[in-house]
């Protein structure tokens, strides 16, 4: 993993922009809230996103009840979530919820950055392909994490990239959507640009985009570091889906 | 005897148990009693009474009794008998020694006619004449005169006809009170009637007594001198027989039992007996009963009875059967009588009214009975009329042989109404014990696809588990690869997993889950939506260290949502399974894939599930058991399953579509 804490918050890259959440007040300022119902492990999570700066606005909300109506209320441009957790005030905390909670957050509002931070990952297998649908940030965090990993992966969400490797586990070769494959054929093999893509498939160019953003993830390709050793992040990304046998 | 009792007493609690549980034959013999009581059956009963007693065998005719008719002209009425010539005729009869004669004839009560000193001669001077006079309204008629009281109370009978509400004659008086002013009707006086006084005149001669019976002053009776027994005659009341609230019915009336056949009373020509052509001892010790008719066209009441004076064909043709003739109507009555006290042929009785509805509501009970004692229906049926005609037969044979007159209408109906109405309760209980059969039968069905799906179960665990190590582990000995720390680890991990299917099944069983089988049993919730588990068990199927799997690199999966809201827990956990043993057969035979397809898609109003490799293709013709497993999920949901080679031979597809539920 390398890091990207030089990276400028204010500056996604272009083909980003849209992902990213709308500013809610001010050029800089950023709104975040935290969903989680342990003291301890919010101190930790408080403690991560100190890191941003001043510019954070952040609001922490301990039940999914209220997670809801907040997100209603106000879009955040990132939303860090613990999986287990109450449904209101004094009742049990469960993995369930949380998935359920993700889920109609992820069907109601596809564009929202989410950074997953829990102690039992392998509960998003289940949805994966909603994860893999979901056209926001999305990025996955384990609890037992280092800092700065965390870090990294909260800024990665908040910037709109997906980070889902560690749910996607070991197995062999790599799991695409086959809307994926044909984008990398489109692009790689018959050198289409986004535009004619979204034409040829029938989807819009953001989307298009998302799907990029996907295969990146996918091929474990960081647009950051991409881009600072200067190298086109298209051409990276058609050689080692060649070399990875996604295209034949 | 008491065991015999204990059993029978058994069989009719039984009995009334079971017929109770559908009261609808109890409901139908109250029916019939109280129909009966408002005398619907009247009418049918008197029918059945006629045509029992005409349907009689032919009795012969009677010696005793013989008719002498003296035919009249309608056309010339100044030819026929003045009362000199009747007197004359009687002379003549008298000559014979006669046991009795009767005049059944009516003349003016004073009539100045030279013949009337004559005939009030002979019945003062032959106390064995009786004469006829008529005493009930509308039109008494009284006897000759001037005659003294003696002669006209001893020697003259009534020979009122009593006629039933359908205008037939049933019965005969045996004697009568006779109207008076009064209201009181108990000091009325009583006259016996004519055929009565004539069959008394005969037996007092025989030697028997006329007496009143010990118990019921009402009833006579005749005592024979030879033996201590003595012969009743029964009394009508309202109610007798098939007779309800019968007005017409007074003291003192009986049945009339008349012979049986066309031939049954001889009778003589009054003219035969003027020209003396007739031998005069047919009439010696008989009873002479003396009558006069119409010789064209002969008055016939209406009784069942067959007439004497029909007998050529001729005549028949001309004149329908309709009944007897007066003089007739007398002789049987009067031979009815002398038969019952000598002969012992029996009078008609009747039975008391409630031992008539016990008969009825047993013949009903019966009926019952015989309907329940059968399984089948038809046999019952065939019982039941069976059993109706003994029972018909039986009240024919009774009346026949013993005068006893049964409620047979009402009997014959009772018996097969209340059993055809437990013929309907023993279909719907033989239907009931049909569906309950059924019920068994489909639970049993259910018990029995029950077990097989848990053999399937059981097998489809084996197979996915300890059978695909055990194969990979075949492979790897079979490529000399028998080091002992890899063959150790496979059946420890092989021991694990046969432990685990057992578990596997057991938590199954009980569970909304699926148990995918890896190193650990991992539990996949069926209560989720399908394309999320499905997707769940793609991702644990190609975790698996197997040697497909080992060249993979591309993985394209999109599992779309479908309706799985109709699905049963066994069907979800067969699709599971399809998809398990698919990507299981990509990673056991499908050497050197490189890519997999894994594709939910809802097509039209289908659901797709797809499996496809870019491998070898199918090698071996072999329909494995896996396969087979999948067409009996093609069946579960009556959709299609397919596995077969792609075009150009790189690769397997292996396909399973079935109709979407909206």
């Amino acid at each position: 993993m390398v890091a990207i804490a030089s990276a400028s918050v204010s500056t996604p890259p272009s083909s980003l922009k849209t992902m990213t959440s709308k500013v809610a007040s001010g050029s800089d300022q950023r709104t975040i809230f935290v969903v989680e119902d342990h003291p301890t492990t919010l101190a930790g999570i408080h403690s991560i996103l100190e890191r941003f700066g001043s510019n954070i606005a952040l609001e922490t909300l301990t039940t999914l009840q209220a997670a809801r109506e907040a997100v209603r209320r106000l879009r955040p441009d990132l939303l860090v979530l613990d999986l287990q957790l109450p449904e209101g005030p004094g009742e049990p905390a469960a993995t369930e919820f949380g998935i359920q909670f993700l889920k109609s957050l992820m069907k109601d509002y596809p564009e929202i950055n989410i950074a997953i931070h829990t102690s039992y990952p392998d509960a998003l297998v289940r949805i994966i392909p909603d994860i893999d649908n979901h056209r926001g940030g999305f990025t996955v965090t384990s609890k037992d994490s280092a800092t700065d990993k965390a870090f990294e992966r909260f800024k990665a969400a908040l910037q709109g990239y997906t980070h889902t490797r560690d749910i996607r586990s070991l197995k062999a070769g790599l799991e695409l959507k086959p809307e994926w494959l044909e984008t990398l054929d489109l692009a790689c093999k018959d050198g289409y640009q986004d535009r004619a893509i979204a034409k040829h498939l029938h989807v819009s160019e953001s989307m298009v985009r998302n799907y990029w953003s996907k295969i990146y993830d996918v091929l474990g390709i960081y647009p950051e570091d991409a881009k600072e050793e200067g190298r086109n992040l298209r051409i990276v990304t058609c050689l080692k889906a060649r070399d990875e046998g996604l295209i034949e | 005897m008491l065991p015999f009792l204990k059993v029978s007493l058994t069989g009719i609690r039984h009995f009334f148990q079971q017929s109770s549980r559908w009261p609808v034959g109890y409901v139908m013999i109250a029916g019939l009693v109280a129909a009966r009581w408002l005398g619907l059956f009247a009418t049918l009963e008197l029918a059945v009474f006629d045509i029992f007693l005409r349907s009689r065998p032919a009795e012969g005719i009677d010696e005793q009794v013989v008719i002498v008719l003296i035919e009249q002209d309608p056309v010339r009425v100044d030819a026929n008998l003045s009362e000199s010539q009747l007197a004359e005729l009687l002379e003549i009869i008298f000559s014979a020694q006669p046991t009795v004669v009767g005049l059944n004839v009516f003349r003016e009560e004073f009539s100045d006619d030279l013949g009337r000193e004559q005939l009030l001669n002979l019945f003062e001077t032959h106390k064995n004449l009786i004469g006829v006079e008529k005493v009930l309204p509308p039109r008494p008629i009284p006897p000759i005169a001037p005659l003294s009281d003696s002669v006209a109370q001893n020697q003259f009978g009534l020979n009122d006809v009593p006629l039933d509400r359908d205008g037939r004659i049933r019965r005969v008086f045996v004697g009568a009170y006779l109207p008076d002013d009064n209201d009181d009707s108990t000091d009325n006086p009583f006259r016996f009637s004519f055929s009565f006084k004539l069959a008394e005149k005969y037996l007092t001669t025989k030697g028997y007594a006329l007496e009143n019976h010990p118990d019921n002053p009402d009833i006579p009776i005749f005592k024979d001198p030879e033996s201590p027994g003595f012969t009743s005659i029964p009394i009508l009341e309202n109610d007798s027989g098939g007779y309800v609230r019968e007005a017409d019915i007074s003291k003192i009336q009986t049945l009339l039992n008349f012979r049986s056949g066309s031939e049954t009373l001889q009778v003589i020509d009054a003219s035969k007996l003027f020209d003396r052509s007739q031998d005069l001892e047919a009439l010696t010790d008989k009873v002479v009963i003396v009558d006069e008719v119409d010789a064209y066209f002969p008055r016939f009441l209406p009784i069942s009875a067959s007439s004497n004076l029909i007998q050529d064909s001729e005549t028949r043709d001309i004149l329908p059967r309709i009944g007897i003739t007066g003089p007739e109507l007398e002789a049987h009555a009067t031979s009815q009588l002398i038969r019952s006290a000598i002969d012992t042929r029996p009078l008609i009785r009747v039975i008391p009214f409630w031992a008539e509805d016990l008969l009825i509501v047993s013949a009903g009970l019966l009926g019952i009975a015989i309907s329940i004692s059968f399984r089948s229906t038809l046999r019952s049926l065939i019982s039941l009329a069976i059993v109706t005609l003994m029972v018909v037969g039986v009240c024919y044979l009774s009346l026949y042989r013993f005068g006893l007159w049964l409620p047979v209408a009402p009997i014959a109906i009772s018996l097969p109404l209340a059993g055809i109405t437990y013929l309907g309760f023993n279909y719907r209980s033989q239907r009931s014990a049909l569906r309950s059969q059924e019920a068994a039968l489909v639970e049993v069905q259910v018990l029995e696809a029950e077990r097989q799906k848990a053999i399937e179960r059981a097998f489809s665990a084996i197979h996915a588990g300890p059978l695909q190590r055990l194969s990979s582990l075949l492979r790897s000995a079979k490529d000399g690869k028998t080091e002992q720390s890899f063959v150790l680890e496979e059946l420890t991990a092989l021991n694990q997993e046969i432990r685990g299917v057992g578990e596997r099944l057991r938590q199954e069983a009980i569970g909304d889950v699926y148990f995918f089988y890896s190193q650990g049993d991992i539990k996949l919730d069926l209560t989720h939506p399908m394309h999320e588990v499905l997707y769940e068990v793609y991702s644990l199927a190609v975790k698996r260290k197997l040697p497909g799997f080992e060249t993979v690199k591309v993985r394209a999966v999109s599992i779309e949502p479908f309706n799985c809201g109709q699905l049963n827990l066994d069907v979800k956990r067969q699709l599971c399974w399809f998809l398990e043993e698919s990507l299981q057969n990509i990673g056991k035979h499908a050497l050197g894939t490189t890519r997999i397809q894994v594709l939910g898609k809802n097509i039209n109003d289908f659901y797709s599930l797809k499996i496809e490799d870019n491998g070898p293709g199918i090698q071996s013709t072999h329909i494995g058991d896996g396969t087979q497993s999948s067409y009996r999920l093609e069946l579960m949901l009556s959709g299609k399953f397919s596995r077969f080679s792609k075009r150009d031979g790189k690769g397997t597809v292996c396909e399973l579509s079935w109709p979407s539920i909206k």
